[in-house]
């Protein structure tokens, strides 16, 4: 799949407006990402329930601190998707009724969007199975290294090499081509 | 202390405990190395929300109204009339005041296991025992499924290995450190725990901590 072109304005100067209170900015931001961050937050919270509002308050927050936002230490959007992301970490969390059940990602393979395609992103093209389910269950439902353990019963060691070597993929697929690792 | 791979991971999957991420927030002032390696995590981790549908989950109509009512409200001092879930606002609100000193938002402290599963619907609690002393606590779900789990880590050197005991041969459940859910196990069934090298062993090489029927 291939990279995006830059939207003109870019993310960036939109934050940069932002900082000096364009509401227009604000409003261009979140026409490009308000599904987006409402498709995350459904995939991490499974449900309707509260999703609209930790959208909100991801925006919000975006607003506030958009003065902040330093494009030297991220891209605009990885900015954005991270305050959404531990919003939504933070309404799980609040959440005691949230189980650690695996069975969401006994199968992880992709579902077929609204329009009967398959998704399959270039994470998914990287990852076995095996990598996926941890990720997945580490980015999108937030256990920790010990919980994974004890989800998976795999061994804690086993755990965080196989974090790291699917971290190590997913960052292979962004580097340009012929770079090794260092 | 600066972090090692496995904690700056953890740093950008937003798990790792809010006390040694505020260290490690620390450390990645002061590491131009270390921001660009977090950068590279982040960059990487977005490209799994490639695998959703952005038009799945309808957006409201009023989404972006409601949202510059709030951005105007906070600016007049006037309080908009909530999206969804008041009550849960002040502590989204409070912890955004963090984001502002941190690099990403830190989450609170990652759920206590036990804890998670002792209030699960159906959970029934058992302390485990051995020669009148506590072990630890197992807790027998719906759907034949239990998590074991010990107050104390294994030694040195050693891991706790789960086991069924059924039939000629016990069958191994699975190697833990201190907690371990196991899934589809049959009614009655009888677990024992032992001590075993790093690993685990095909056949347990030591006496059982205790044996526990379900």
């Amino acid at each position: 799949m291939p990279a995006e072109p830059p939207a003109d304005p870019t993310d960036e100067t939109l934050l940069r407006r932002m900082a000096e209170g364009d509401e227009a900015a604000l409003i261009e931001l979140h026409r490009r990402y308000v599904r987006l961050l409402t498709a995350l937050g459904y995939r991490m919270l499974r449900q309707r329930e509260d999703v609209d509002a930790c959208v909100q308050d991801a925006f919000f927050n975006a607003w506030r601190h958009a003065g902040r936002f330093d494009p030297s230490r991220a891209r605009a959007k990885t900015w954005l998707v991270s305050i959404a992301h531990h919003r939504f970490l933070q309404q799980l969390r609040d959440r005691p009724e949230v189980g650690l059940e695996l069975a969401d990602w006994d199968a992880p393979t992709p579902a077929p969007d609204h329009e009967g395609r398959v998704l399959v992103g270039r994470a998914l093209s990287v990852l076995d199975p095996a990598q996926r389910e941890l990720i997945e269950l580490a980015y999108y439902r937030g256990h920790s290294h010990s919980e994974l353990a004890a989800l998976t019963g795999l061994p804690l060691g086993t755990v965080k090499s196989r974090l790291r070597s699917a971290l190590e993929r997913m960052r292979g697929v962004l580097r340009p081509q012929g770079e090794e690792t260092p | 202390m600066t972090p090692d791979r496995d904690e700056l991971l953890a740093y950008a999957l937003g798990i790792l405990p809010p006390a040694r991420a505020a260290q490690v927030e620390a450390e990645l002032e002061r590491d131009p190395a270390l921001r660009a390696e977090l950068r590279a995590d982040l960059d990487a981790l977005a490209l799994l929300l490639e695998d959703l549908d952005p038009h799945a989950v309808p957006v409201p109509a009023d989404a972006e109204a409601k949202l510059l009512a709030r951005v105007r409200a906070q600016e007049t001092g006037v309080s908009p009339a909530p999206v969804h879930a008041p009550r849960r606002w002040p502590v989204a609100l409070a912890l955004a005041a963090a984001l502002a000193l941190a690099f990403v938002w830190l989450p609170r402290p990652p759920a206590d296991p036990l804890e998670g599963y002792r209030r699960a619907p159906g959970a029934v609690e058992r302390p485990l025992r051995a020669d009148g002393e506590r072990l630890g606590t197992l807790v027998v779900l719906p759907g034949g499924r239990a998590y074991v789990f010990l107050e104390v880590p294994p030694p040195a050197e050693r891991t706790y290995q789960l086991w069924n005991v059924a039939g000629d041969a016990p069958v191994s459940l699975g190697v833990f450190s201190q907690g371990l859910l196991v899934k589809n196990l049959p009614p009655g069934a009888v677990l024992a725990v032992s001590l075993e090298p790093p690993g685990g062993s095909p056949q347990p090489t030591a006496t059982p901590l205790f044996v526990q029927r379900l």
